[in-house]
């Protein structure tokens, strides 16, 4: 490079020292859990873990791992995760490509566009959806947690809007091939649209990873709870009101397993997506600017 | 997202539930009881089993089916079991005849939401496991069973005789003289404030134990001026508080207060017989005066205003704290800190008076949740079936042999029961029996629950430091001594309001709540001068006190 200017200077340290300390406040609180969970009880319950475990030990992870409900919820989550993600990325890939077609070729588009759009700004209310769930007797199905969310129009959005930024020539030359609409969505349209389909996968992978209140209200057995329900049911004990205890609830929340064997289950049920992000990360920044340039 | 639909899930409760309310009466007996509807009725089941002469107990025969909900009390039930077939719902079956079926089971905090969506929804279970609010929304949607006769008809004597201990346990369920439902009344005792100080500290410094205020006053400053746990820093406190005061639970200024006759956030009579508000009375402002002055001396962790129960504990268990009031089961919140290798000790002592009166303590008496029919069920005397069994297999004839299978081994089993009742007020009781198995070096005499504490009693003083709440909730010295030294002195002062909310409460109460949290804690960090108290006073009646006032006085009178 040549010559940087001084204020340009100035400004390139003053960002990446900015840009550290907002990466550290991030980090911190991961790193803060991830101590918390390899501590002993005593150091974590008097607040002296900060950054470093204090009494280094496993034992809260020997804990999460022997806790079957927590593994059965590992288990309901990743099924979810295996059903729901590819169902939704394929429905979104095929509502968007012909969204994204010409009003020439696909007369009334807009006004397919906005149905959808509709739906984003206008839900049916949770005890609707709730009553459809019910009578559609999805009920304490994984389907109920699949099902609702399949459609994700901001992702419909994105996948469109990179579609109608593919020059238009593809189209043209692979339909003078010969090939149908399929075959070019297909062959042509599919493999050129990486970055865009990474970042919708992941969109939809954290999504159903992090989603906690369907699970809470359509599984009626805690067995059948994901992982994310349960971490909150778990983790919401200790706001149990504190006044007016009786004995018999103090016991209850004494039973509560213990602030370090929490943040190591906190910590578990994060390590799956922390461990996904960096592969798809080059796609990820790279798909969501270039959906979301041009309208 | 979450956070929206959980806001729109409260607000559209109440709204669905009156839409659906005519709707849900009709659907929900529809397909369920259909076969149920062929079942002989209480009437003829009672003739048929003879032996049971008031029939509390009585047998139907054939089963009959009651739909309910649960939340999971996984820890308490036996190897192998499940909250859908254990020990209770087994015995259910066999011996009185009735079927337990689970719409729903949820785990820890969500009951409530699940609860509300099930509400809205309008398919409701036979037996209503609810809260205060919740019961108000389906009583006065006209959608629960009167239960006035079934209960005079068969509730045991014990039960009665439970629901009539300390004060009347079925108040909130009394509404136009009927009986609307069942609660989980469990006495008042167990909210008595207490002082707790860390006997170690004490020691180091040679303090006596308080008499008065000014003692805990001299004790504060000790702990803090005198570097109490002998490092050379001055970093330690006298008091800890957390950040909602009276609102959030263990290290609350509500005790200090009652020493000074003040008594936050309760209704009780005043001179005249009408109920009014304590935080808004004179002595408050004493109280209030009192706090600011120790926090402006330093005597209280000046970090209190962002610490929740939960962080106001670990800087206590840190060790930098060594006095706070709170209740008979405080020992819970420092027990981290007390391990064999130290030999860190606290005692709770009783509010001591700030003059020659003395002091009272106030308590809430604890419902807990309500048990209701739903209006339509064939059945509603089931749920009185179920209380009895509960309370007889704990607590009655049959304890003496069944006790052991019912509560098992954590002498907690009683959780898993969707309906119990536990004796109000016993823990008292268990303190006299367990301290007298002690001196007699004998434990025979004791019931089931009585045991498990003796016996972590004895752990503890066999070298078990991990046992030590045992000690001071059950032992020579511990909680149940200063609440039975309360009792001993009459000073007990009830809340007297123990409705669901009232109407202005409902829409205000939030609000003034709020103003007296912040203004209260203004004063102790010493923001606005003392006499801000007087514009809270007046702020406070012309916003809805006085309307709330006006509310109570009826509801009680």
């Amino acid at each position: 490079m040549h010559l940087i200017s001084r204020p340009y200077r100035a400004f390139l340290i003053f960002n990446y020292v900015f840009l550290t300390f907002i990466a550290l406040l991030s980090l911190f609180p991961i790193l803060n859990v991830l101590s918390v969970s390899f501590s002993s009880s005593s150091a974590a319950d008097s607040g002296q873990v900060v950054l470093w475990p204090v009494e280094f030990t496993w034992k809260s992870y020997d804990f999460v791992l022997q806790a079957g409900e927590f593994n059965t919820a590992f288990v309901n989550s990743v099924l979810r995760v295996v059903l729901g993600v590819p169902l939704s990325v394929l429905v979104t890939v095929l509502i968007a490509y012909p969204l994204s077609k010409e009003n020439a070729t696909f007369p009334q588009r807009t006004l397919y566009v906005w149905i959808f759009v509709f739906t984003m700004l206008f839900s049916g209310g949770l005890i609707p959806s709730f009553l459809v769930i019910k009578q559609l007797h999805l009920l304490d199905s994984v389907w109920a947690l699949v099902l609702p969310v399949t459609v994700q129009v901001f992702n419909v959005l994105l996948m469109l809007n990179f579609f109608r930024n593919l020059p238009k020539e593809l189209e043209d030359a692979s339909l003078i091939d010969g090939a149908s609409h399929w075959r070019t969505l297909w062959s042509v349209y599919l493999p050129i649209s990486l970055p865009s389909l990474a970042t919708i996968l992941l969109f939809t992978l954290v999504m159903h990873w992090n989603s906690w209140f369907d699970g809470m209200i359509y599984m009626n057995d805690v067995g059948r709870y994901p992982l994310a329900t349960y971490l909150q049911s778990i983790l919401n004990m200790t706001s149990i009101p504190k006044t007016n205890l009786t004995l018999e609830q103090a016991i209850l929340l004494k039973s509560v397993s213990s602030r370090t064997a929490r943040a190591a289950q906190i910590f578990v049920a994060a390590f799956p997506i922390l461990l996904i992000y960096p592969f798809l990360q080059k796609y990820f920044v790279k798909g969501l600017v270039v959906g979301s340039v041009k309208g | 997202m979450n956070l929206l639909a959980k806001k729109s899930l409260t607000v559209f409760t109440s709204l669905a539930l009156a839409v659906t309310a005519a709707a849900c009466s009709s659907g929900g007996a529809g397909n369920d009881e259909a076969a149920e509807s062929q079942v002989p009725g209480s009437e003829s089941s009672h003739s048929a089993s003879p032996t049971e002469s008031d029939g509390s107990l009585a047998k139907y025969d054939p089963p009959i089916t009651i739909r309910t909900t649960a939340a999971e009390a996984k820890d308490f039930l036996n190897e192998g079991e499940t909250t859908e077939n254990n020990v209770w719902t087994q015995g259910y079956e066999q011996e009185l005849g009735i079927k337990v079926k689970y719409d729903w089971i949820t785990k820890g905090d969500n009951y409530t939401d699940k609860m509300n969506i099930t509400l809205a929804s309008g398919d409701l279970p036979d037996l209503l496991n609810v809260n205060q609010t919740q019961y108000k929304q389906l009583l006065d949607a006209g959608q629960l069973e009167d239960l006035s006769e079934v209960y005079e008809k068969y509730a045991s004597e014990l039960v009665k005789k439970f629901y009539t201990m300390g004060t009347d346990g079925l108040k909130p369920v009394r509404q136009d003289d009927k009986l609307y439902g069942l609660t989980y009344y469990s006495g008042s005792y167990d909210t008595s404030p207490m002082l707790w100080i860390r006997t170690d500290w004490m020691q180091n410094l040679n303090l006596e134990p308080p008499k008065t205020m000014d003692d805990v006053m001299n004790i504060a400053k000790a702990f803090t001026e005198q570097d109490p746990d002998k490092n050379g820093k001055k970093d330690t406190y006298g008091l800890e508080l957390n950040k909602d005061l009276m609102g959030g639970g263990d290290m609350n200024p509500k005790g200090l207060m009652n020493g000074y006759h003040a008594y936050p956030g309760i209704w009780f009579k005043d001179g005249s017989g009408k109920l009014v508000y304590g935080s808004i009375q004179p002595e408050m402002k004493t109280a209030l005066a009192r706090l600011a002055e120790m926090f402006k001396a330093g005597y209280i962790d000046p970090e209190f205003a962002t610490k929740d129960v939960a962080k106001a504990s670990e800087t206590v268990m840190a060790g930098k704290a060594g006095m706070f009031f709170g209740f008979m089961t405080s020992p819970f919140s420092v027990s981290g800190m007390i391990t064999n290798e130290n030999q860190i000790d606290w005692l709770p002592y009783p509010i001591p008076s700030a003059d020659d009166k003395p002091a009272k303590v106030q308590n809430e008496v604890s419902y807990g949740n309500i048990w209701a029919i739903r209006k339509g069920y064939e059945h509603p005397e089931a749920l009185i079936k179920l209380m009895n069994f509960a309370v007889e297999k704990t607590f009655g004839e049959s304890a003496k042999t069944e006790a052991a299978k019912f509560i098992g081994e954590s002498g907690q089993g009683f959780h898993v029961a969707p309906i119990k009742l536990l004796e109000p007020n016993k823990n008292v009781g268990i303190y006299h029996h367990v301290v007298d198995a002690l001196e007699a070096n004998d434990p025979s005499k004791l019931n089931r629950e009585e045991k498990s504490y003796y016996d972590g009693i004895t752990s503890y003083r066999g070298g078990d430091r991990s046992q030590w709440w045992f000690e001071r909730i059950f032992g020579p010295d511990s909680s149940q001594k200063i609440i039975q030294h309360y009792i001993d002195n009459d000073s007990i002062l009830l809340n007297e309001f123990v409705y669901p909310p009232t109407k202005t409460m409902a829409t205000k109460g939030a609000t003034l709540g709020k103003l007296e949290l912040e203004t209260f804690m203004k004063i102790i960090y010493g923001n606005v001068p003392i006499d801000e108290f007087d514009t809270f006073v007046q702020n406070w009646k012309k916003l809805g006190g006085d309307q709330m006032t006006e509310e109570v006085n009826q509801l009680v009178s």
